[in-house]
C-alpha cells in the first residue's frame, strides 16, 4: 500500500562512484525503507518542542529586526550602526534560513498555523516565494544534482562539472562567482525567471514577461523597503539607513552563498547524468541525494546561522522534516551511510569552501571527462 | 500594478505580532474571543459562551463557525453551529463530548473563563430560504439539535405564528440539550410541536420509534408539504434524504451533517499514482481522499474540519482530475485549489505539498 509507484517491485542498482560503492538492487531498496523509518518515526514525534521553537524563531526575526532597523535610525553614531547592520543582517539570515527556507519546504505545515504555512510563506528576500517554490523545492530539490535538470549547478553561468562545455568566458568565473555571492538575493530572484534559458532561445521572450510580473514585484518591495521607505523614514539617517541595509543585505548574500554552494559543490559532492533519473526509486533517489550533498560541521550557533542546512545531507533526504531534528537524525543517516559504504560528505565550512573555490577555479580551465576518470560520475 | 505603494505595506502577521505584545486579544487576522461562560446542558454537552474581541462575528442562524484552538503546538480546528441569535453581543456554542475528539475535549475538561480561541469565516447554507416558508418540519438527532435549534428560534423570531414541528432524537431523556427551552418555547408559540423521542430512555418510560416514513405519517401527516430541516448523525441523514427523495422532492429537504464522511467502498476505485512535488515523492494513492493518501504517505498537511468545509487543506493541484466528494464536481483544471480532504483523485494527481 503506498509504495512509490515510479520504482518497479525491484529497485534498480546504483553504480558505484569514486568515493562511494556500488549498492545492489535488494540494498538499495533496504537503504530506502531504513531512511522512510527513521522519517516516520520523526514525523510521528512532531509536537509542542517544535512547534514552539519555531515560533521562538519567528519571533527572533522580527525582535532582531525592529532592534537593527531602530538601532540604524541612530546610525550616525558609529556603534549605533555597526550593532544596528549587525542584528538586521542576522535577522535576515534567520529568516531566510531557519524560518524562511524551512518554513516554505512546509516543514511546519502540520502546526495549522496560517503565518508558517509553507504554501503562502514570504520572506525578507528578493525572490518572489512561488518562484523559490518552484525552482528550489521541486527543480532542484526533485533532480539535485542532475546535468541539464538542476539548475542549481552553477546558477545558469558557472561551470562545475565536465558535462557543461567548456567556453572562453568561464576563465572569468572566480570574478563571476564574487559578484554572484555579493549579490545572492537578485541572482536568485533572477535565475528562477530561467533568464539564461531565454538568452538560449529555450524559452520565448514572451513567455517571460508574463511570468515575471510576481517576480519584478517582489524584487521591487525589496528594493523599497531597503533603500527607499526605511531610508526615508530615517529622515536626517537617511544615509547611514541606507548603508546599513545594504552592508546586512550583503553580509547575508555572503553567508547563504558560502553555506549553499558548500551543500552541493564541494570537491566529492557528485553530479548526475539524467540517465539516473530512468525508472529511479525512491531508494535509489535517497542515494543521489546522499551522494550529491555535503554537510558542514560545528557547533550549534553555526547550525542555527545555516538554517540546519550544514546538515545539507539529511535535509535533502528529508526536505519536509523539521530542520530543528536534522542534528539527530543525522548520527543514523550517517550510521546507515557506513554500513552501505556510501560516502558521508562532511567537514568544516572552511575546509569544505576551500574545496568549493578550488572546483570553481578548475571548472574555469577546459577539463574533459577522461582526465577525471570517476569523480561526479 | 507595481505600485510603490503596495510593495511597501508590511505583512499583516507582522503587525500582529507588534499588536499582541499590546495585548494577546488584538490581531489583524484573527478574529478572537474570550471564553465568558460555560454551563452544562447534558452529561455529555457543554455551552461555551464567547465574547469576540474585537468585532462581532456575523453569521446567519444555522450556520456554523469555525472554533480554532491551539493544542500541543497545533493548531486544531472544529465547526459548531452557535446556539445564540445572530445579534446577541456574545456567541454560544453548545459542544458535544467526543473523547477521541481534542477540540470537544479541550472544551469539555481543560478550558478556562477567559481563555482565548480564535474563530473563523461562518460557513454553510443550512439557514432559512429567503422567501419564507408557511410550515416547517425540523429533524433534529444528538448534537445535531444545535443547528436546528438556532434556524428554529430564528423562525419563530421572524414569525410568531408559523406552523413549526420538531423531531428530536437522542439517548436517554436526560441527553436532549434545551428541553426546557423548547417547551417553553412550545408554550408561547401555539403553532410549534415538539416531540422529544427518546430511543433508549432509562426512566422506565417506553423507548420511541426510530426515524421512518410510518412514524413521519403518524407525526406529521403533511411532512411533504413542509420546508425541511434535518441535522444529525449519517444514518438518521441518510434515511431523511432517501424518504424525501423519493418522493422527487429532495430540494426541500437542508441538511447539514456533523459526522465526517462515510468511506465508500474501496473495491471499485484503482490507486492511482499521487505526486507531491514540494515533498518530492510519489505514492501509489489507493485511500478515499487526497488527504487520506497524503497522511499514509508519511506527510501531514494542514488540515481542520476534515469535511470539505473549513479550506484549511486547500492546496494548490498543480495538474490531474478529482473529483470534489461532496458536491460530485469534477474538477480536472491545472492549477487549481482544491480542498484535500473531500477530492477523490480519479487519475494520476500532482500537488504543491
Amino acid at each position: 500500500m503506498n509504495a512509490p509507484v515510479n520504482l518497479p517491485a525491484r529497485s534498480a542498482a546504483v553504480p558505484a562512484s569514486r568515493t562511494s560503492r556500488a549498492l545492489t538492487p535488494d540494498e538499495v531498496a533496504a537503504f530506502g525503507s531504513e531512511l522512510d523509518a527513521l522519517r516516520a518515526e520523526v514525523m510521528a514525534s512532531l509536537g509542542e518542542r517544535e512547534a514552539s521553537y519555531i515560533r521562538d524563531v519567528q519571533a527572533i526575526v522580527r525582535y532582531t529586526e525592529i532592534g537593527g532597523r531602530g538601532l540604524l535610525m541612530v546610525g550616525w553614531l558609529p556603534p549605533a550602526w555597526l550593532a544596528g547592520t549587525g542584528l538586521l543582517a542576522f535577522s535576515k539570515i534567520v529568516d531566510n534560513m531557519e524560518l524562511g527556507h524551512n518554513v516554505m519546504h512546509g516543514q511546519y505545515d502540520w502546526m495549522n498555523e496560517p503565518s508558517l504555512r509553507g504554501d503562502t510563506y514570504e520572506w525578507d528576500h528578493a525572490c518572489d516565494g512561488d518562484d523559490w517554490r518552484h525552482s528550489h523545492n521541486y527543480m532542484h530539490h526533485a533532480f539535485t544534482n542532475v546535468e541539464g535538470r538542476d539548475r542549481d549547478i552553477g546558477y545558469g553561468f558557472l561551470r562545475l562539472c565536465d558535462a557543461q562545455p567548456w567556453q572562453p568566458l568561464h576563465l572569468l568565473q572566480g570574478l563571476g562567482a564574487m559578484a554572484l555571492a555579493s549579490l545572492f538575493q537578485w541572482g536568485i530572484a533572477l535565475h528562477d525567471l530561467e533568464i539564461d534559458e531565454v538568452l538560449r532561445g529555450r524559452i520565448p521572450p514572451g513567455e517571460l514577461l508574463r511570468d515575471s510580473r510576481p517576480a519584478l514585484k517582489k524584487m521591487l518591495r525589496q528594493f523599497a523597503k531597503d533603500y527607499v521607505v526605511f531610508p526615508v523614514l530615517a529622515g536626517p539617517s537617511f544615509l547611514p539607513v541606507l548603508a546599513g541595509n545594504a552592508v546586512a543585505n550583503l553580509l547575508r548574500d555572503l553567508w547563504t552563498f558560502g553555506i549553499i554552494f558548500c551543500g552541493h559543490f564541494t570537491a566529492e559532492a557528485e553530479t548526475f547524468p539524467e540517465s539516473m533519473l530512468e525508472n529511479e526509486s525512491r531508494g535509489a533517489w535517497y542515494v543521489r541525494q546522499v551522494r550529491g550533498s555535503s554537510n558542514l560541521e560545528g557547533g550549534p550557533v553555526f547550525h542555527f546561522l545555516t538554517g540546519n542546512l550544514s546538515h545539507q545531507i539529511e535535509h535533502h533526504l528529508f526536505p519536509d522534516v523539521p530542520a530543528v531534528r536534522y542534528a539527530d537524525m543525522a548520527e543514523r543517516v550517517r550510521e546507515t551511510c557506513a554500513r552501505y559504504e556510501q560516502n558521508y560528505n562532511t567537514g568544516s565550512f572552511w575546509s569544505q569552501f576551500a574545496t568549493v573555490i578550488a572546483r570553481i577555479v578548475k571548472y574555469s580551465f577546459p577539463t574533459w571527462p577522461a582526465a577525471e576518470p570517476a569523480l561526479a560520475r | 500594478m507595481l505600485s510603490l505603494r503596495e510593495a511597501a505595506l508590511p505583512d499583516r502577521h507582522w503587525i500582529d505580532f507588534v499588536l499582541q505584545h499590546l495585548d494577546p486579544a488584538l490581531s489583524l487576522t484573527r478574529t478572537l474571543a474570550r471564553i465568558e461562560a460555560i454551563r452544562s446542558e447534558t452529561p455529555d454537552m457543554k455551552t461555551v459562551v464567547l465574547r469576540p474581541v474585537q468585532r462581532p462575528v456575523v453569521f446567519a442562524a444555522g450556520q456554523s463557525v469555525p472554533v480554532r484552538v491551539v493544542l500541543g503546538g497545533v493548531v486544531h480546528e472544529r465547526p459548531y453551529s452557535p446556539t445564540s441569535a445572530p445579534g446577541d453581543t456574545t456567541l454560544a456554542i453548545t459542544v458535544k463530548h467526543r473523547p477521541a475528539g481534542v477540540v470537544s475535549s479541550w472544551l469539555h475538561e481543560r478550558a478556562a473563563i477567559g481563555d482565548l480561541v480564535e474563530l473563523g469565516e461562518p460557513m454553510g447554507d443550512f439557514v432559512l430560504p429567503p422567501s419564507f416558508p408557511a410550515r416547517l418540519l425540523f429533524v433534529a438527532g444528538g448534537s445535531g439539535i444545535t443547528a436546528v435549534y438556532a434556524v428554529l428560534r430564528d423562525a419563530l423570531r421572524v414569525r410568531h405564528e408559523i406552523d413549526a414541528t420538531l423531531l428530536y432524537y437522542a439517548r436517554r431523556p436526560a441527553d436532549f440539550a434545551f428541553a426546557s427551552e423548547l417547551r417553553a418555547l412550545e408554550r408561547r408559540h401555539p403553532a410549534l410541536r415538539v416531540h422529544l423521542l427518546a430511543q433508549h430512555p432509562d426512566d422506565g418510560t417506553p423507548p420511541a420509534d426510530r426515524f421512518s416514513p410510518a412514524q413521519l405519517d403518524a407525526l406529521v401527516p403533511d411532512h411533504l408539504q413542509r420546508e425541511a430541516f434535518a441535522c444529525g448523525p449519517a444514518s438518521l441523514l441518510d434515511a431523511v434524504s432517501e424518504h424525501w427523495s423519493a418522493a422527487g422532492l429532495g430540494s426541500r429537504l437542508h441538511r447539514e451533517s456533523f459526522a465526517p464522511l462515510p468511506e465508500v467502498s474501496d473495491d471499485d476505485r484503482d490507486a492511482v499514482p499521487v505526486t507531491f512535488r514540494r515533498s518530492v515523492r510519489t505514492v501509489d494513492g489507493d485511500g478515499p481522499t487526497l488527504l487520506a493518501i497524503a497522511e499514509a504517505a508519511g506527510l501531514r498537511p494542514p488540515t481542520g474540519c476534515r469535511m470539505g468545509i473549513c479550506r484549511t487543506c486547500t492546496c494548490t493541484k498543480i495538474s490531474g482530475a478529482v473529483r470534489d466528494r461532496v458536491t460530485g464536481a469534477i474538477d480536472d483544471a491545472p492549477m487549481s485549489r482544491i480542498r484535500l480532504c473531500v477530492s477523490e483523485p480519479l487519475g494520476p494527481v500532482t500537488l504543491d505539498l
